[in-house]
């Protein structure tokens, strides 16, 4: 929280093994070794399922969405140019892409009725209220709070609070300048803590 | 609240803060009970966010998809002077990729089209696109430019020139989709 710095560099965020490591497992892939594909997996899938999970509400949907963002992955990485972006960097915008599409698609489907479950849908990472802890119940409401947000705040809270990737870093994910991200990360805090108010005092009543 | 202020809270959440900044902050915070109520709210919520990088779901494992379905095969035409002097008789213009004037083509709803690129310094082209799996393949050098003519159903295809190693997007194209690596792909239409 005290950090002498005037800002974050992205290899605080992706340590330069990592980084190395990736491109490493890259070569193999190119070389046909289906089993460093299976680590690059296991090393971002995790990251990818998280952000799917806390874009979406939805543990199903992230789930699928794991599926089509190493898909993607799969048929990619052949053109992936190492040195020019990071695994993990494009791993994030390909999230972001896919979740965008998913809940664009799940907002059509509601229009149009047939979605009925739509409630539903978006409550299965929730357990019932008897087996939530104090903590859990705090989870739970945060998490609800997250999807009140505007899609446009809540993916810079997600990769900047959550993720903790740096500035720089979601500027090439999103395209979009610092301070416009800034700005969102601002907006996208406050509308949160007013949401998270918001919740608990309907779920004190 | 001062904005410069309510800019310092959440430069101080994103880690930007020096220790003496951060110090000044929380003086000040005690002293203004309103920045003093932002900063908890905002430490709290950030605190809140923290809790969330938990998941407790299992990893779903990957499916690895069947292999691409085998493409329409790679036509190239004889590039001899005489053929390519017959089949291109209609290319005015080098780099957007043109429906080629092809004499007798088999009438399978396919399109000649040409692929051309000018680099005369080039030691190497290839192109690679939705059309062939994106596994780059050669063209052939004509003077400066090099080209390739091949056959397509009618459809959009997303395609980069492969430069000496380097890919490179058709300066020439009509238009182009982002390929998530942050570049362009050029667009051909048909």
């Amino acid at each position: 929280m005290s950090a002498p710095v005037a800002s974050m560099s992205l290899d605080d965020a992706c340590p330069l093994d990592e980084v190395a490591d990736d491109e490493r497992l890259l070569g193999q892939i190119l070389e046909g070794n289906g089993q460093a594909f299976d680590a690059l997996y296991r090393r971002h899938a995790p990251r990818v399922f998280r952000l799917a999970l806390r874009m979406t509400g939805s543990a199903a949907d992230a789930e699928d969405l794991v599926q089509v963002v190493f898909e993607r992955a799969w048929r990619a990485l052949p053109r992936f140019r190492p040195g020019e972006a990071r695994i993990s960097t494009w791993l994030y915008r390909v999230t972001v892409n896919a979740c965008l599409d998913q809940l664009k698609s799940a907002r059509r489907q509601r229009e149009r009725g047939l979605d009925a479950d739509g409630l539903a849908h978006h409550a299965d990472t929730r357990r019932g209220p008897e087996a939530r802890l104090a903590g859990e119940q705090s989870r739970d409401l945060v998490e609800r709070a997250l999807l009140q947000l505007p899609e446009k705040y809540r993916v810079v809270v997600l990769l900047r609070d959550i993720e903790e990737r740096p500035y720089q870093e979601l500027r090439a994910i999103l395209k979009l300048p610092i301070t416009t991200l800034k700005m969102r990360a601002v907006r996208g805090r406050e509308q949160l803590a007013r949401a998270c108010e918001r919740l608990g005092h309907e779920g004190g009543r | 609240m001062r904005r410069s202020d309510k800019a310092k809270v959440h430069a101080l959440l994103d880690g930007e803060l020096s220790a003496a900044a951060e110090r000044a902050l929380r003086a000040q915070a005690e002293a203004d009970p309103e920045l003093g109520a932002y900063l908890g709210r905002m430490e709290a919520t950030r605190q809140a966010l923290r809790g969330l990088q938990r998941v407790d779901a299992p990893l779903p494992a990957f499916v690895r998809p069947a292999p691409a379905a085998p493409r329409a095969p790679w036509l190239l035409w004889a590039v001899g002077a005489a053929a390519a002097a017959a089949a291109v008789v209609a290319v005015t213009q080098v780099g957007e990729p043109t429906p080629a004037a092809a004499p007798a083509e088999p009438d399978d709803g396919r399109l000649p089209v040409e692929l051309a690129l000018n680099a005369p310094g080039a030691g190497e082209v290839q192109v690679a696109g939705d059309f062939n799996a994106w596994q780059p393949a050669p063209l052939t050098r004509e003077g400066d430019r090099w080209a390739t003519r091949l056959r397509l159903e009618p459809g959009r295809y997303a395609y980069m020139y492969v430069v000496d190693g380097r890919w490179t997007p058709d300066p020439e194209a009509h238009s182009f989709r982002d390929d998530e690596f942050g570049r362009k792909n050029a667009v051909l239409h048909l």
